[in-house]
């Protein structure tokens, strides 16, 4: 428990860590900003337009719709002239209002769960960074290797610094939740604007219920790679060649792996779920020898996400772990 | 556990692989014999495989053979009890650049539990003034300072300095050397490796010198200067010439330099004053040459003497 709080002291204090810590915050800022912006009472100037506009249709009506009265009149005569019945399908013309020529207010059920949706993959994307900086900054700076003269065992090592890393990123995510979420709700409140959607609050719920255990998932993911790779360069060259060449090429050669991907299942795990496409084909029996294909989508769940990515974090903490054992350390 | 012994390895070896494969021996079958307390100074050239044996004996690198004992605590089972009581800058002492040396020293001293020692061994090592300064700005002897106040959080019973006079200015060399000296007289170990060996000279009780990963020499300091040379003395007088001829007719190896001789190889120089006077010369100062460790160390390195 000491060394836990020990890592946690060293983790809090990390710059990148609350650089990082910082720009996810700001970009939970960011939303209720934008919140605020686009929930504001349209201005004098949007009205004039709106009034404008309505105004400019008011005119055109005027000159429009004596001739679509007398076309559907003569219509009527001409359908019940054969004995038929006509039937008025249309509602009268009607000028709308002056409102509906402005542009109609966000509700709080697009905002809210949208905002903790674009935060949530900013906040794993951050674990993941602050994970990989505050391990590969230990080896950069040589502190490591005294940090080993106090604390000999390597396996012990491994699984405080990761823990730390894990824990460490909880309260950033949080708190950017709390902000973002909170912050959204207030804006709706002040403006006086509807905040009875239960089905967005559950969807916040879902999402801030994925999210923190997937930041949780990325912050071991990010300091077991760099326990791999002791540098953050290497890590972010990894990173990139293992999205371009795993997560994009390898599903477009073999569409049969892309379920396995890492990146559609954290997708699936995110979201819901994610879907991908395969084709699928079967004989022609028109064309003996040939095949007929067709491109099925197909849905990866939530649960079958959650289980991919978890399996993929264990075998790269093992591979971290025994990497980290079996290195001489400067 | 050999009684009185802090460090003992055995057949202790390491390798490594270079970018072509080919296998680079650091230490080869090494048998190393640390007392417990005083000052132990572990020599060799560059690339002798000092720095690696050190890692090795702190768990920083895997030995690929061999046994090691510190503190009676047989390795790898032992090794987090032993490390614990011991103290160790290895090479450039590393710390977080971004943190203060007060936080970077509170970081460890949680590991610890040694808290309440940070601001004690800050000022015990001098570093009152710019502990809050972030370590990055310090000076290489500022650094020295904190890695030594370090090494003391634990309380060590066994401190190991890694080349701890490198880059310093003399008075820093002096610190370094007094802290060891005063190390030593607490009833600690202090394991140095230098190359600093007129430095080492001073302070050491005991040495072990490795060549190419190989114990060469070791024992009392002492001892070792008067085992493995053999003694000079330096005559000054009148007529070099003739005493060099009646000194060289006795048997002993003269070298003339200006109005000078130096004659090697003399047990007692009463023996050579005897010698002379009997000749009819007569000294007008007669200076026996001590060997020092430098000498000792490079006999002990050339090649044919580790080929033998």
């Amino acid at each position: 428990m000491r060394l836990l709080r020990a890592e946690l002291e060293r983790f809090r204090h990390r710059g990148v860590v609350r650089l990082v810590t910082a720009m996810v915050l700001l970009a939970s800022v960011g939303y209720v900003i934008l919140a605020w912006s686009n929930t504001a009472p349209p201005t004098a100037a949007e009205r004039a337009a709106a009034q404008e506009l309505h105004d400019q249709s008011a005119a055109q009506l005027a000159v429009t719709s004596p001739r679509f009265v007398t076309r559907c009149l003569a219509r009527k005569e001409a359908v019940e002239a054969q004995g038929q019945v006509f039937e008025m399908s249309r509602a009268p013309l009607e000028q709308p209002p002056v409102e509906a020529y402005l542009e109609s207010p966000p509700e709080f059920g697009e905002v809210g769960p949208s905002a903790a949706h674009g935060l949530g993959i900013a906040a794993v994307i951050a674990a993941l960074a602050m994970g990989v900086s505050f391990v590969a900054a230990e080896f950069g700076s040589g502190s490591m290797g005294t940090w080993l003269t106090f604390v000999p065992r390597r396996t012990r090592v491994v699984r405080t610094k990761t823990t730390a890393a894990a824990l460490g990123i909880l309260p950033g995510t949080l708190a950017a939740f709390a902000v973002a979420t909170f912050g959204i709700a207030l804006v709706f409140q002040v403006r006086g604007m509807s905040l009875d959607d239960s089905v967005a609050w559950s969807e916040i719920g879902r999402t801030a219920l994925v999210v923190i255990p997937a930041a949780v998932v990325a912050a071991i993911l990010g300091a077991a790679i760099a326990f791999a790779l002791r540098h953050a360069a290497a890590v972010a060259g990894i990173v990139v060649w293992w999205f371009v060449a795993v997560e994009v090429t390898l599903p477009q050669i073999f569409p049969a792996v892309a379920p396995a991907t890492v990146g559609l299942n954290l997708r699936a795990w995110l979201d819901g779920s994610a879907t991908y496409i395969v084709d699928e084909c079967r004989p022609n029996p028109d064309l003996p020898g040939t095949q007929l294909c067709e491109s099925v989508t197909k849905a990866v769940g939530a649960g079958h996400g959650a289980v991919v990515v978890l399996l993929f974090t264990a075998v790269v903490v093992a591979i971290g772990a025994f990497a980290f054992r079996r290195r001489a350390v400067a | 556990m050999t009684t009185g012994l802090a460090i003992q390895t055995r057949g202790l070896r390491k390798t490594y692989r270079s970018f072509n494969l080919r296998e680079v021996v650091a230490v080869e079958g090494l048998d190393l014999d640390v007392p417990v307390g005083g000052v132990h100074a572990f020599l060799g050239p560059n690339g002798a495989g000092k720095t690696t044996t050190i890692r090795m004996l702190l768990g920083l690198v895997r030995p690929d053979a061999g046994s090691i004992r510190v503190l009676g605590h047989e390795y790898p089972a032992g090794l987090e009890a032993a490390v614990a009581r011991v103290g160790a800058v290895v090479e450039q002492p590393r710390f977080f650049p971004a943190f203060s040396g007060r936080r970077n020293l509170s970081l460890l001293a949680q590991a610890v539990g040694a808290e309440s020692r940070v601001d004690a061994l800050i000022e015990q090592v001098g570093l009152g003034e710019r502990a809050d300064h972030k370590f990055r700005t310090y000076s290489l002897g500022m650094k020295q300072r904190l890695a030594v106040a370090a090494t003391l959080l634990k309380d060590p019973e066994l401190v190991i300095f890694d080349e701890p006079t490198n880059g310093l200015d003399p008075a820093g060399i002096h610190e370094v050397r007094a802290t060891m000296r005063a190390l030593a007289d607490a009833g600690r170990t202090v394991l140095v490796s230098s190359h600093m060996l007129s430095e080492v000279e001073q302070v050491a009780d005991t040495v072990s010198i490795v060549v190419r990963g190989r114990l060469v020499a070791d024992g009392r300091v002492d001892e070792l200067l008067r085992s493995r040379s053999r003694a000079s003395v330096r005559v000054v007088l009148d007529d070099p010439g003739a005493a060099a001829a009646l000194l060289a007719g006795r048997g002993w190896s003269v070298v003339q330099d200006g109005d000078h001789l130096v004659v090697d190889g003399v047990d007692d120089a009463a023996d050579v004053n005897r010698a002379l006077a009997q000749g009819g010369v007569f000294v007008r100062e007669l200076i026996p040459v001590r060997a020092d460790l430098e000498q000792v160390f490079l006999e002990l390195t050339t090649p044919e003497e580790v080929a033998s």
